[in-house]
């Protein structure tokens, strides 16, 4: 009895539960929820649909997230093909005009920034690759900023009656970001020309920002598992190249990390490459933290 | 004849939209997404369980386990593509190999809309029913080799037809579901397409809702109503093939209604999918008919003479789960069961109804480990109850996927 009452409850409070908001967005990872909070503030309310725990190329298509298609007015994504196993699903499902590929809804941020590591050919036994260029652009947080704008643009097209202020929110963030940025751009002096060994190949425009070299992942190709051969030939690696840690997100099995830093007698790093891993609130937070993660790796693992 | 003819009628729109777009691509850019999934068996079991016999049941000519030792399963060639900013569109070519026959078929072929307004969506073509929760899913997604023994005796292993489909999605943070499909009703459970071609039609809900960040459930009901004329169904062992069956048994005319409870939890620790998740999988389906059955076809729209009136009442559920405990490696538990209590008035008694007092059941053990999200193999063992003599069936089976990278539904 007591179970059908919550049931019932359980049906009938989304309904009731008021739109305060102007706008309702769907975003695919928790750094464009971040983006969208600075930009839209109160005006947008955001569903996200992965977090910092997730593999963001393997969501599943949730029917709660087909129901948040439905209502998007604004879809914000890396895009890139990094959601190509899952957003495909929740846009033919969600069958919402206004936000397909195309439409003024639909914010493809991978068109905003410079790809990195575009293939010249593609094959599968190459692993999972992406045809248009590395999709984990967020690693590097320049390309945040570059979004922003686009960001803005688009609030201000979707919503007209608030677009003052979405172009004012838009400014005071650009001025804090771009302090930031200097200060963050400080801070990683030492890092220059670290070596690290990475879980999965998703490094590169972090590697760009603050020129640190992977020298090898822990994935013999993308999207294959760690094998105990591939790490015998990383153990080889770590002794001869001088390799300062290993890094892996929050959402990688740490037994071959953990494995492989032991044999080679180097520390490992829990980098996160979105918001929401650990205490950090925003996107501002979450560069802190992946800095200050760096840093401790560099240091010795202390 | 009209199944090919719309899926022609598919891709000469999608091959337009290509012409006409971006020459300086060449065209290619705009290109349906292609995927090419092959489905390989290894099976060995007593011919008698592959000569598929359920007492109690009239099955249709997909029940059953796939052909001894070497075999080419369900494989498929997949086109997706938008046709316009309306418009979406799939289609699927099936084949097969069976004791040295090549068979191809239009599994799928279907158009669906992408920018109705209020949440609704229309599909029209061929497409699996949304009835149920397995039904709508490709043989390349199940967690086990063969389907639920409910789906193999009510639903011939899934049940698709050309028709058309309209759904609603309700404007709720809850995904609630509705929808009406109508069929023409050439395949089992409906058969000879009758009324007029209007022979099956369903009506469904499904609603889920996610709790925390690590589960989601996800439940549905679903009713289907097939009109049959001179349905086959399977009879006798098939003289050529020591492990098939003919279609030479009963011939059912009259009415199926069939309707289904569905319930899957799906879990992974903070909806990591890929390092660890769990999939738990129910459903009960209820059937009952009510017609006549005779040995022989009977001649449309006059009385058959050597037939008997018959009434069945039979249910059927499965339970099931599949654990992956670590990156590419599962494995999976099922257990099936049916039950019937069929009447039959008259002098022609099938051996096929003659089984009220059996239950057909069966226990099943799978572990699939997956290379890459493109390639599986898979090992199962059933214990296989259904049939009046049990039987051990070891099956081995390798699915991989080529080309557009695979989307799949919840």
């Amino acid at each position: 009895m007591k179970s059908l009452r919550y049931l019932i409850l359980a049906l009938v409070l989304p309904f009731s539960a008021p739109a305060f908001a102007d706008l309702n967005a769907f975003s695919c990872e928790p750094h464009w929820t971040s983006l969208l909070a600075e930009v839209g503030g109160s005006h947008v309310s955001v569903t996200t649909a992965s977090g910092a725990f997730n593999d963001p190329h393997f969501i599943q298509a949730r029917p709660s997230l087909i129901s948040a298609m439905r209502k998007a007015d604004l879809v914000v994504c890396n895009g890139a093909d990094l959601e190509v196993g899952w957003l495909p699903v929740l846009m033919q499902q969600g069958a919402r005009d206004t936000v397909q590929p195309g439409q003024p809804g639909f914010l493809d941020a991978s068109q905003s920034v410079q790809l990195l590591q575009v293939p010249t050919s593609v094959d599968r036994a190459q692993g999972d690759i992406h045809p248009y260029g590395n999709p984990h652009f967020q690693t590097d947080p320049r390309n945040i900023g570059a979004v922003a704008g686009e960001l803005a643009k688009r609030l201000a097209q979707l919503d007209p009656s608030n677009a003052a202020d979405y172009q004012k929110r838009y400014a005071d963030f650009k001025g804090r970001w771009d302090a930031a940025l200097a200060k963050w751009q400080q801070e990683a002096t030492p890092l220059k020309g670290m070596k690290v060994i990475a879980y999965h190949d998703g490094w590169v425009y972090m590697q760009n920002w603050l020129g640190i070299d992977a020298v090898g992942f822990l994935e013999p190709k993308p999207g294959i598992p760690p094998s105990p051969s591939h790490l015998a030939e990383l153990l080889a690696k770590i002794k001869g190249e001088g390799v300062a840690g290993i890094i892996y997100t929050p959402y990688e099995d740490e037994q071959a990390p953990e494995w492989l830093a032991d044999r080679g007698g180097i520390p490992k790093a829990v980098i996160p490459d979105t918001v929401g891993a650990d205490n950090d609130k925003d996107l501002f937070q979450f560069y802190d933290l992946m800095l200050a993660q760096l840093l401790k790796l560099h240091g010795g693992g202390k | 004849m009209r199944i090919r003819s719309s899926i022609a009628f598919a891709f000469g729109l999608a091959a337009c939209g290509a012409a006409q777009a971006a020459p300086q691509t060449g065209g290619n850019a705009f290109n349906p997404g292609v995927s090419l999934v092959l489905n390989g068996t290894w099976a060995s079991y007593p011919t008698e369980a592959g000569h598929r016999q359920m007492p109690g049941f009239m099955l249709g000519e997909d029940a059953g386990l796939p052909p001894q030792g070497f075999g080419l399963g369900e494989s498929e060639l997949d086109l997706a593509s938008n046709f316009d900013n309306l418009f979406t569109g799939f289609g699927a070519i099936s084949f097969h190999e069976s004791h040295g026959e090549d068979t191809a078929e239009v599994e799928l072929a279907y158009l669906q809309t992408i920018a109705m307004p209020y949440g609704l969506q229309m599909t029209a073509g061929k497409f699996f029913s949304a009835f149920g929760y397995q039904n709508a899913r490709h043989a390349h997604v199940w967690d086990f080799v063969d389907q639920p023994l409910v789906y193999e005796a009510f639903l011939n292993t899934q049940y698709s037809d050309p028709g058309v489909q309209a759904t609603w999605l309700a404007p709720t943070d809850t995904y609630l579901l509705f929808g009406a499909e109508a069929f023409s009703g050439d395949h089992y459970p409906a058969g000879g397409a009758g009324h007029s071609g209007n022979g099956a039609s369903s009506l469904f809900m499904k609603m889920s809702q996610d709790v925390g960040d690590s589960s989601t459930w996800f439940a549905g009901l679903s009713y289907l109503s097939a009109r049959s004329v001179n349905r086959p169904s399977l009879g006798s062992q098939d003289p050529d093939f020591s492990d098939a069956s003919q279609l030479d048994g009963p011939v059912f005319t009259g009415t199926s209604d069939i309707a289904g409870a569905d319930f899957v939890w799906k879990w992974a620790p903070h909806g990591n999918f890929y390092e660890k998740n769990f999939v738990f999988q129910a459903e009960y389906l209820h059937r009952s008919e009510k017609g006549s059955v005779s040995a022989n076809p009977c001649p449309v729209g006059s009385a058959c003479t050597g037939g008997s009136a018959y009434s069945g009442n039979a249910s059927g559920w499965y339970v099931q789960g599949a654990y992956q405990w670590m990156p590419q490696w599962r494995f999976g538990l099922r257990y099936d069961r049916m039950s019937s209590d069929n009447t039959v008035a008259g002098l022609y008694q099938p051996a096929q109804l003659l089984g009220n007092a059996f239950t057909p059941h069966r226990e099943s053990a799978m572990i699939d480990f997956s290379n890459s999200e493109f390639s599986r193999i898979r090992l199962q063992f059933n214990r296989d109850e259904s049939g009046l003599k049990p039987a051990n069936e070891v099956m081995l089976q390798y699915i991989v996927a080529m080309g557009a990278h695979p989307a799949h539904t919840f």
